[in-house]
Formats: structure tokens, C-alpha cells, sequence
């Protein structure tokens, strides 16, 4: 660092000390807050409330928790979030054992791949989900091109099932949320010192053991991070599940989506949603807990 | 230390002239975003005459696909050049998306082509207006189907369909109850998520004769869905969905319109129907609550449910079949074989009971969800 | 053994999006897959119908304008953050992460049913508000980061030299993080331009975004028409990415890049 920046560094800091506390100026950082959280305080906060506020409501006017009644009293619902959470949770940790792969060998190859790793990866999270829902139903049905290919190699008489059912939902939205997974865990691979890799190599850990007592621990900011983003992602799905998936697994939103578009009973779905809402974060508040994440973002 | 004071002044009448730039742009974004959207398609001020909606334009929002490829061709078109005004078309009228144009106070769409229950339930939230009978002419329409509020558009068959490449036109299943017998026609089943028309093929698979199936038994008939469930693989939300999936062997058997089996008959997917034992529901023309061109809505609907214009459509489209009696005498018998329902065929095929459906349809969806998801 | 399963993923990733593109000139009109024929058909499909390429269009507007509006609200909320400290910030900055993590049919009503009663829904605006409030929470993610990492001797060194507040963001912080503003526009814009959720409640029928547009195709007819817009949308992206890294690409194998001054914004 430049010698007079050294200086003026120092001092700097000791007229901040001395002018901030009562400086003139009426200005405060934490005011660059106010206009974001003011939008926010308006059209996204209230808003909430206010689907708070109808899921207490009914047919006739006053306050109920009839919706609320309704969701606890029917197990269908509890079995609703149960799948929910299945699969939610299946493709957590499918994308973690895929991505963390792919974001370690992200750092570890010539710019050259990285660039186009990056560019694999970025590819599909560019391109409309409405899009890859629609390749995954070109690829995955009966006599798509899975089937074709696998069947002309003689490896299967019958066509297999892999899509109207839970195999489908896990593949489409795997294929979609792996790239967030990657691009969580690609900077804090990225960020980890090499220096105690090396130290670790030099005092002679071998390659196998200092990747897993020095590597992975390091990363685990971002496996977390990066996990806790999918997870609750995949909570809130319905449109690819509604499109590869069959009769039996719906997911949670998929049931909001009926109440409001076919049944527009809004009381019951707010509840749903406020259900929801509180699943989420519950599972937000626990991962923290457990998991010791300090942040999401 | 003055002039760093100084500085910070000034940067601070500068922070604030910028904010207020900033401002300024912000409402700069928002003005022209409004504009952007208050200028939509306008209408085009045609050349001179005297026809009664000249320069006008209409807004008529449809199921998209074939079925309005055909309305635009017999009905649209006729209707804009016989008034000499435009008519702008939209898709998919959600009961969702008339209860938000409602609520917005921003009904954009004049004249919607909806599901007739809807019609029904949308009439008691207050999602429409009044259509003008002296103006619409009830006559030949199909009375059952007739509203303060509506009149049906085209009546719609949901029948047996099935995967050529899998069956035959000689070896398909003919009856409901054939369409549940696996042992028989094995493979795996798709019907459309909606238990209207869903439970009448139910119960007659069940063996309730068709002429006794008002008051619907809902408990006998989900008895008899929970016992075959198993081969029933999907639920089709939307037609497209539903041809794809026999058509690709995935479900080799459905429930499915017949219009959207013809049509992809046509077109060379291996698909076919079987009018017998159909269940007929029909759509509805209503409009919007709050448009802005009533009367010609009102001119619209009479011109749409006339007898010609209903033929034309039927000749067009024959997947449906005509909601106007009189357009039958229009037709060649040639013309009218090819619908899949005529008077003929309707010995055979049962009209829903939408009345029925109005006062039940809340409560039976809601047990047909919670029943699929269990 | 990384290699092969890392090269099997990137084929799991890539594969399924650039079958679109053999796709988009499949002269059937039905998912076939090898496409029976070739036809340019769906290409003039879009281009042909004024509602496709009107949808383009407001998607396009649209997601500029987000982009635009989210980088503003999210550096100013990320540079306030950054530099205060006062109780219950977390609590902020949670409630700013909270659009990219409640479902979105949440928000999707809970935006609608406000923005109805103050006749923003199916507006332009209106979709405005929605996909930048989608879009923040992004921004804010990689800025924020960003900034707390950064060393803040630069900016105080910037200003006891004498430049303001506004000098000194805009000539020493900007630059520095300028990687995390472009990452958080292109997630910003990638946000505007794919979200359908939320949209789909807030699509009137002049103002329909592109997606919109997709799923109805996808609802009323399996219509290969999405294809032929999708595989451009892919093509001009591949084109993007490769042509925005072609040195690193197609340069000679990196000479060791002298570190420069980038160890500033390691977090």
C-alpha cells in the first residue's frame, strides 16, 4: 500500500472518530435502507399480512379458524407435506452429491474448463423452466428418446415408466435446481486458502485425507448454503411437478394452486399458504440451529 | 478540515439533486410503463360505412388451440366483417381470470367462452352481466343450458379414447365399464382431473343406468375410483396434455374431449373415439362484469348462437357439437355423423346435469383433491 | 473418476436444453423426437403471430426495467446494510431474502390480491413491482456479500483524501465490486425474464410475458411454437457466454494472470 494512503488511512480514521458522532451532515448509512425497505414494507410485507388476515376469514364475515381446522382435521394435508418434504429432501441431497462434484472440479482446472463448466452450468439456469419441463417430457415419456435409445440397445423390452411419477418430479427438478446448488458451492470452494491444503499435503496428510478433513469442512459454508437455498426452493414447486409427476405425489403448492384457480376458495388456500410459510421457515429456523448456518445469502 | 466540510456539502447537495434525478426517472419508468400498457391494440378506423360497430373492437377470450382456431375462422371473422369492427381475441378463460379481471375492476375482455358450471357458480359471485334476451334468441338453444347470466356455446363430449397402436377399432373398450376392465384392455388409464363427467363414467362403469344418475351417488362412485385406482396412472389438466398421453402410449386408454381426438386423429396421431355412452357438457357464452361494449357483446352472442353460425362452426369443428337445435337442419346427415354427439348419438350419451353440479361441485372437487392425494 | 462424473452432469445439465433446438424444426406437430422432417414452421409461427412477439417484447422491457429497478433498490439496501450496525438487521436482512424463499404461489397471490385492490394487477407496473421485488432478494445477495468482504480502507482512504460519500461509492466502491453488481443483474434478469409463477396471476391479456405466453401454449396445445423462441433464447445465451469469455476461451492458456488487486473482494 502506497505510502501516503498509509497516512491518509490513519487519518482518516481518526477523523472519523473524531467528526462522525456529530457530524453535520444529516446523513446516516442506514438510511440507503429506507427506500428498499420501504417498497418492500408495501408491496410484499402488507400483502402478507393480508393473506394472514383471509386465511382467518369465511364464507360469513368475522373471524374463523375454520380453514385451519380444516387443513389440521384432514390427514390428506399432513400427507401432502409429508411428500413435500420427501421429495424436497431427496432432491437436496441429490443435487448436493451432484454439484459438490462438479463446483470442486470447477476449482481445481484451467480457467479454460472453468469457463466452459461455468457456461454449462449457466446454460440450463438461463433457460425457461417451462422450457426444460417441456425437453424432460420430449426425453421421458413412453416413447421418448430415453425409451427409443435404451430400447434400439436392446436393453429393455417395455418401455419404463420415468415420468408420472416420482422418478419424473425428482429428475426435472433436479435438472433445475443443480445449477443454484453449483453456483452456491462454486465461490466458497473458490474462496478456500490453497496454502492449507498445501500445509496439509507438506505435513504429509495424504491426497484422500486432507480433501476430507481439510477441503470439505472448509466448504461446508456453501454445502449448507447452498442446500438450505434448494431445499426451500423445491418446497415451493408445483409447475414441474404438476407436469412429470402422476397421481400420487402432489406437492404442497399444487394444492394451493387448485383451491385458488379452480376452487377460489382463497380462505382455505391462504391457510395452506400460511401453513406453508411456517413449514419453511421452521425448516429455515431448524437448519440454522443444527446446522450453524450464521446466513442464507 | 474546512474544506473537506466544504466537499461534504457540496457532495450532499449533489447526493440530493441525484436522488431527486433518481425520483424523477423512477416515475419516468413507471409513466411510460403505463402508457406502454394503456396503448394496446387499438382499433384500426377502417374505411367508411355504415355497419353498426365500425371502428370498433371486441374482446373475446377462448380455449385457444383448434377449437379457436375454428370459432375465429366461422365466427370471429363473420361477426368483424358483418359490423365492421375488429375483434381481439385472448385464451384461456379461467374461472381464475374472470374473478381477477373482476377484481381489478379491469375487465379487458368482453365476451369470455366459459365452462357452463362456471357460468352457473361465476353468476352467484357476481362475475358477469345480464345478457340482453331481446337481442339473444333463446330459440333452439338447449334450454338446460340457458342462464339470466349465459347461453351455451357448443356442447363438448367427453368419451372413451384410446391408443390405435394399442387397440383397435374393433377391440376397444365400448362401455365405461369396459374402460375399467384391465384384465380385458390392459394398460394404464388417464382421466381428467375434474369429477365432473368423471363421476358420471363412474358410476355407470359401476352399473347406474344413465337415465338415474341425478342425484349423483358421489360415495358409491369415489368407492368405486379408490377400488381402480391403481390403473388410473394420470390426471389430465388440460387437453393438450391429454392426447399426448395416449397418444404416446404412456396411458394407453383415457377419458378425453372427443373434439381433441378428432383433431389429432386428423393430423395423423394414433388416436381414436368412441361416442358411446359420452357424457355431454357444454360452454358457455357470457360477459365480463365491467366491460365496456355490452351491447355489442349482446350483438355477439346473438350472431354466435345463430343457427347458421353455429352449423358453420360445427362443420368446422366437429369435435364439439352444436348447442343450437336448429343447426342440425342446416347440415348435411354427412356433416352431422361426423360430430360426436347429434341427435342421434345422444340415445346413447348422457347431458350433465349442471344444476346439479352448481350446488354440489364445491364440495365434491374438494373431496375429489383430497381423495387424489391419499 | 471426477472427470467422468463431472463430464456426465454437465451432459445431464446441457443435454435436455439443446434437444430444443433439433426440436424447434421438427416438421410434426406433436413431441416426436428424432423430428420427422425438417421445417422452418414454427419459426414463422412466432414471428408470424403478433401475440408471440408482443409477449417478447414486454418480457424484454420488462426484464431490463427490472433489472434497472433491482440493481437500485438492492445496492442502496446492500450499501446501507453494509455499513450500519443497529439491532435487528438480520431481521432485515432476512425479510429482504424472504421473496426468493416464500413459494411463489404465495407471493403470487398475495401480490395479486393487493395489487387488484389498487388496480395495478395486469399492468405493466404492476408486473413491474412483482418481478423486482422477486429480483432484489439476488442482488442484494451477491452485493451484500460482496461489500462486507470488502476492505474498508479503501473507501476511507477515498474520503480522507476528500472525496464525498457519493465520489467516493461511485469511484472506489462501484468499481471494486462491480463482478457482484453484473452478477446480480444477470440474475436479476434471468429472474424478470423466466418468472411465471407470480406472473401468471398478473398477466392481463395486452400485457403477457413470455412465459405466460409458454405455459398457455403448453396448456391448450402441445405447440411446438415455444420451441423455436426457446432455441433462440438459447442460442443468443450460449452466443453471450462464449463471446463475453472468448479470451479466456480461445486466448493462449492464461500466462498467469498477475493476482492485480483482486484479493479485495475475497469474502
Amino acid at each position: 500500500m502506497p505510502r501516503d494512503m498509509e497516512i491518509a488511512l490513519k487519518n482518516t480514521k481518526v477523523a472519523q472518530k473524531e467528526k462522525e458522532p456529530r457530524g453535520r451532515s444529516f446523513f446516516r448509512p442506514w438510511m440507503l435502507i429506507l427506500p428498499p425497505a420501504a417498497f418492500f414494507a408495501v408491496f410484499f410485507i402488507w400483502p402478507l399480512v393480508q393473506i394472514l388476515a383471509m386465511s382467518f376469514t369465511g364464507p360469513q364475515s368475522g373471524l374463523t379458524l375454520a380453514s385451519y381446522a380444516k387443513f389440521f382435521s384432514s390427514p390428506v394435508y399432513l400427507k401432502v407435506i409429508a411428500t413435500t418434504f420427501r421429495i424436497s429432501l431427496v432432491v437436496t441431497l441429490v443435487c448436493l452429491v451432484l454439484g459438490y462434484p462438479v463446483a470442486y472440479a470447477m476449482t481445481v482446472c484451467s480457467k479454460r474448463v472453468c469457463c466452459l463448466l461455468t457456461i454449462a452450468v449457466l446454460i440450463p439456469f438461463w433457460t425457461s423452466l417451462l422450457v426444460r419441463t417441456y425437453a424432460w417430457m420430449i426425453l421421458l415419456q413412453s416413447n421418448g428418446v430415453v425409451n427409443n435409445i435404451l430400447k434400439s440397445l436392446g436393453l429393455i423390452r417395455q418401455p419404463l415408466p420415468l415420468m408420472h411419477n416420482e422418478l419424473g418430479i425428482y429428475i426435472g427438478m433436479i435438472h433445475i435446481l443443480l445449477p443454484y446448488m453449483i453456483l452456491s458451492l462454486y465461490p466458497v470452494m473458490k474462496g478456500i486458502n490453497r496454502d492449507l491444503i498445501l500445509a496439509s499435503r507438506t505435513l504429509g496428510a495424504k491426497k484422500g485425507y486432507t480433501f476430507l478433513h481439510v477441503f470439505v469442512p472448509l466448504s461446508m459454508p456453501g454445502v449448507s448454503c447452498g442446500s438450505i437455498l434448494v431445499f426451500v426452493m423445491s418446497i415451493g414447486y408445483y409447475i414441474t411437478p404438476s407436469l412429470l409427476g402422476g397421481t400420487k405425489d402432489i406437492m404442497i403448492s399444487q394444492a394451493i394452486q387448485v383451491q385458488v384457480n379452480k376452487l377460489m376458495n382463497w380462505p382455505f388456500a391462504s391457510a395452506i399458504s400460511i401453513v406453508l410459510l411456517a413449514f419453511t421457515y421452521g425448516i429455515l429456523y431448524l437448519s440454522k440451529k443444527v446446522m450453524h448456518v450464521q446466513k442464507l445469502w | 478540515m474546512r474544506e473537506g466540510d466544504n466537499m461534504k456539502q457540496k457532495t450532499c447537495r449533489g447526493r440530493v439533486s441525484r436522488l431527486t434525478a433518481g425520483l424523477a426517472a423512477a416515475s419516468l419508468i413507471f409513466s411510460t410503463a403505463a402508457c406502454s400498457s394503456g396503448s394496446g391494440a387499438s382499433a384500426p378506423s377502417g374505411s367508411a360505412g355504415g355497419k353498426k360497430w365500425q371502428g370498433k373492437a371486441l374482446t373475446v377470450c377462448s380455449w385457444g388451440g383448434a377449437i379457436q382456431a375454428a370459432q375465429k375462422k366461422t365466427i370471429f371473422d363473420k361477426f368483424a366483417e358483418k359490423y365492421g369492427c375488429t375483434v381481439a381475441e385472448d385464451t384461456d378463460p379461467s374461472p381464475a381470470k374472470v374473478k381477477a379481471a373482476v377484481q381489478a375492476n379491469n375487465m379487458e375482455v368482453d365476451v369470455w367462452d366459459v365452462d357452463t358450471d362456471f357460468a352457473f357458480r361465476g353468476e352467484k359471485q357476481n362475475l358477469f352481466e345480464k345478457i340482453d334476451f331481446s337481442v339473444v334468441k333463446k330459440d333452439g338453444l338447449i334450454s338446460n343450458f340457458i342462464t339470466d347470466y349465459s347461453v351455451p356455446s357448443e356442447c363438448s363430449a367427453i368419451c372413451i379414447s384410446w391408443n390405435t397402436d394399442k387397440f383397435s377399432e374393433q377391440n376397444h373398450p365400448k362401455t365405461w365399464k369396459e374402460f375399467f376392465d384391465t384384465a380385458k384392455y390392459p394398460g394404464s388409464r388417464t382421466l381428467y382431473s375434474n369429477p365432473m363427467s368423471m363421476l358420471e363414467a363412474v358410476l355407470m362403469a359401476d352399473g347406474v343406468d344413465k337415465g338415474k344418475l341425478y342425484p349423483l351417488d358421489v360415495d358409491r362412485a369415489f368407492a368405486f375410483l379408490t377400488k381402480h385406482k391403481k390403473d388410473v396412472q394420470t390426471f389430465w389438466d388440460s387437453g393438450s396434455q391429454s392426447v399426448q398421453l395416449v397418444s404416446s402410449g404412456d396411458n394407453p386408454l383415457g377419458e378425453l374431449w372427443a373434439g381433441r381426438v378428432i383433431k389429432a386423429k386428423e393430423e395423423g396421431q394414433p388416436v381414436d373415439y368412441d361416442p358411446n355412452q359420452a357424457i355431454i357438457t357444454a360452454d358457455s357464452w357470457v360477459i365480463g362484469k365491467g366491460s365496456k361494449n355490452v351491447e355489442m357483446a349482446n350483438d355477439f352472442i346473438a350472431f354466435a348462437t345463430s343457427a347458421q353460425i353455429v352449423a358453420d362452426y360445427a362443420v368446422e369443428y366437429p369435435g364439439n357439437a352444436p348447442c343450437n337445435n336448429n343447426a342440425y337442419k342446416l347440415m348435411t346427415s354427412e356433416q352431422v355423423g361426423k360430430l360426436a354427439s347429434s341427435p342421434e348419438k345422444i340415445k346413447n350419451q348422457v347431458y350433465y346435469d349442471v344444476k346439479w353440479w352448481v350446488e354440489n361441485y364445491d364440495s365434491v372437487y374438494q373431496r375429489f383433491q383430497d381423495w387424489k392425494m391419499k | 473418476m471426477l472427470w467422468f462424473f463431472t463430464i456426465l452432469i454437465v451432459l445431464f445439465l446441457i443435454l435436455p436444453v439443446m434437444i430444443i433446438i433439433p426440436m424447434s424444426f421438427s416438421a410434426s406437430r406433436y413431441l416426436e423426437f428424432p423430428p420427422p422432417g425438417f421445417s422452418t414452421q414454427w419459426y414463422q409461427a412466432f414471428f408470424g403471430n403478433p401475440q408471440w412477439v408482443n409477449a417478447l417484447k414486454i418480457s424484454v422491457e420488462l426484464a431490463v426495467l427490472t433489472t434497472v429497478l433491482s440493481l437500485v433498490l438492492g445496492i442502496l439496501a446492500a450499501e446501507g446494510l453494509s455499513k450500519s450496525e443497529f439491532r435487528g438487521k438480520d431481521t432485515i436482512i432476512e425479510i429482504f431474502m424472504m421473496p426468493m424463499l416464500v413459494p411463489g404461489i404465495i407471493v403470487g397471490i398475495a401480490i395479486y390480491r393487493f395489487e387488484a385492490e389498487i388496480s395495478l394487477a395486469s399492468t405493466f407496473s404492476g408486473l413491474l413491482i412483482a418481478h423486482t421485488l422477486m429480483a432484489v432478494p439476488f442482488v442484494i445477495r451477491t452485493v451484500l456479500s460482496n461489500l462486507i468482504g470488502l476492505n474498508p480502507n479503501y473507501e476511507l482512504a477515498s474520503r480522507s483524501l476528500g472525496a464525498g460519500r457519493l465520489t467516493t461509492f461511485f469511484r472506489v466502491t462501484v468499481p471494486i465490486i462491480k463482478p457482484a453488481i453484473f452478477s446480480g443483474a444477470m440474475f436479476a434478469f434471468a429472474t424478470s425474464f423466466d418468472e411465471i409463477i407470480v406472473t401468471q396471476f398478473l398477466c392481463g391479456i395486452r400485457i403477457t410475458t413470455l412465459p405466460k405466453r409458454i405455459w398457455d401454449g403448453l396448456n391448450q396445445q402441445l405447440d411446438p411454437t415455444i420451441t423455436a423462441i426457446a432455441a433462440i433464447v438459447i442460442v443468443i445465451i450460449s452466443l453471450v457466454m462464449v463471446l463475453s469469455n472468448s479470451k479466456t476461451l480461445f486466448g493462449r492458456e492464461p500466462r498467469s494472470v498477475p493476482q492485480e488487486e483482486t484479493d479485495l473482494d475475497d469474502t
